[in-house]
């Protein structure tokens, strides 16, 4: 299975990550992710990545989509006003192939300048009937400009189609340096427990609309009422149960 | 000397594509005049060359899916032409972007912001543009894309912007 998905993202090295992705307890999907790997053509140094997520449907529920948010911080920003060093959306506000989205791929065919670009939009790098999605970067820098540094913070996320709202499932980094000699070396990648970068309040910054909220509630198929009634009653059983032996402690 | 090492990267500025559709630079100055002709086999490939954030991904012009399959086996940066956007095209489209190809030379490769891969099994050369070499020599490709379809001169649209940006950074 897991060499069908690596065939299906055109990844050929050895998969660097390659996991089930958890929310709540429950496999939403199957992420690979292939070593980052070292871009140099003499001029340019950077990294080349690339990889896929294949959800499983359910349990995540119809109208939820699979994206991914990328947030860069470098020596060398692009088209974006941040300052170096400090972490920005990619693409950078300032990139007219973008949209007004905060994910990687944009979400509409239409950029900035409202000219279509179809290489950016994310339909164009979806599988499995919209259930699963690729992902391909190649930063690179002049090596002129050495020395460099580019890290990324890449972040899997579900998101309801049409709204102004994901929720994040999964944060790794990757990125590449440029010594001042001009070799090229790459990070690999770094799984991280929460975003860093990724915060409410730099959404906010850029993307004024949009918040981010908990995956289990967004991303899952609600559980059935009658189980969600079993669990409560199970629990105040459970009470009982516990308030019945207190009782009889103090009692003996 | 391997077709890849035999690649043309000159340093000169010369002008591209004046005239497109009709006897240019790129339909080489030992044929005969008349309307260009886009060889058989010949494929050609646009590559943004500066520095990026999100990639640019090549666009492969061809006649046949076949002949673009070829290209992307021969070359060893495959990994991102398998992500190349591929415009099909037909023959009146094809000549059209054979008149506004651009003859070498072309920029010093550190300016430069578009390659253009021409080849086919028998040949090959690059030509490296910098941004006011490469903007109009991209302008008057859409224009016989537009030839196609409104879709396959959009394809093009990621490397103009890409450029325009790039100069604008520039200036």
């Amino acid at each position: 299975m897991a060499a069908v998905l690596l065939l299906a993202a055109g990844v050929a090295d050895a998969a660097a990550v390659d996991k089930n992705i958890l929310a709540c307890g429950q496999n939403v999907g199957r992420l690979i992710l292939a070593n980052p790997a070292v871009y140099d053509d003499g001029t340019l140094g950077g990294v080349t990545v690339q990889g896929s997520f294949s959800g499983n449907y359910p349990p995540l529920r119809n109208g939820i989509e699979i994206r991914w948010v990328q947030l860069i911080s470098t020596t060398h920003p692009l088209n974006t006003n941040a300052a170096p060093n400090t972490p920005y959306f990619d693409p950078g506000e300032l990139d007219m192939t973008g949209d007004y989205d905060p994910f990687y791929w944009n979400t509409t065919l239409k950029g900035k300048d409202n000219n279509n670009y179809p290489q950016f939009w994310y339909k164009n790098y979806q599988f499995n009937g919209g259930q699963g999605i690729t992902f391909y970067d190649q930063p690179k820098r002049l090596k002129s400009s050495a020395p460099v540094s580019w890290l990324a913070e890449l972040n899997l996320v579900c998101w309801e189609t049409g709204t102004k709202n994901f929720s994040v499932l999964w944060t790794g980094t990757y990125g590449f340096n440029i010594a001042q000699n001009g070799n090229v070396t790459v990070n690999g990648w770094n799984e991280l427990a929460n975003p860093a970068w990724l915060t409410q309040a730099r959404l906010t910054q850029y993307f004024p609309d949009w918040t981010m909220s908990d995956a289990c509630r967004n991303c899952l198929v609600p559980e059935p009422v009658f189980l969600q009634m079993g669990a409560l009653l199970g629990m105040s059983g459970l009470g009982v149960v516990a308030s019945r032996r207190r009782a009889g402690r103090r009692s003996s | 000397m391997s077709l890849l090492k035999a690649v043309v990267m000159a340093v000169a500025v010369v002008p591209v594509a004046l005239a497109c559709g009709q006897a240019g630079p790129g339909s080489g100055s030992s044929q005969p005049s008349g309307p260009p002709r886009w060889p058989a086999g010949q494929v050609v490939c646009l590559d943004f060359l500066g520095p990026t954030d999100r990639p640019v991904f090549p666009v492969i012009l061809a006649a046949k899916t076949e002949d673009a399959d070829a290209f992307v086996r021969a070359h060893g940066d495959r990994q991102i032409l398998r992500f190349a956007r591929r415009v099909i095209a037909g023959r009146e489209v094809l000549d059209c972007a054979q008149g506004c190809l651009p003859g070498p030379p072309g920029s010093s490769s550190d300016r430069a912001l578009l390659g253009v891969r021409i080849w086919t099994k028998k040949a090959a050369r690059e030509i490296r543009l910098d941004g006011p070499q490469a903007l109009p020599v991209l302008q008057a490709l859409q224009k016989c894309l537009r030839k196609q379809s409104a879709e396959a001169a959009s394809e093009l649209n990621a490397l103009i912007t890409s450029v325009r940006m790039m100069m604008d950074k520039e200036h």
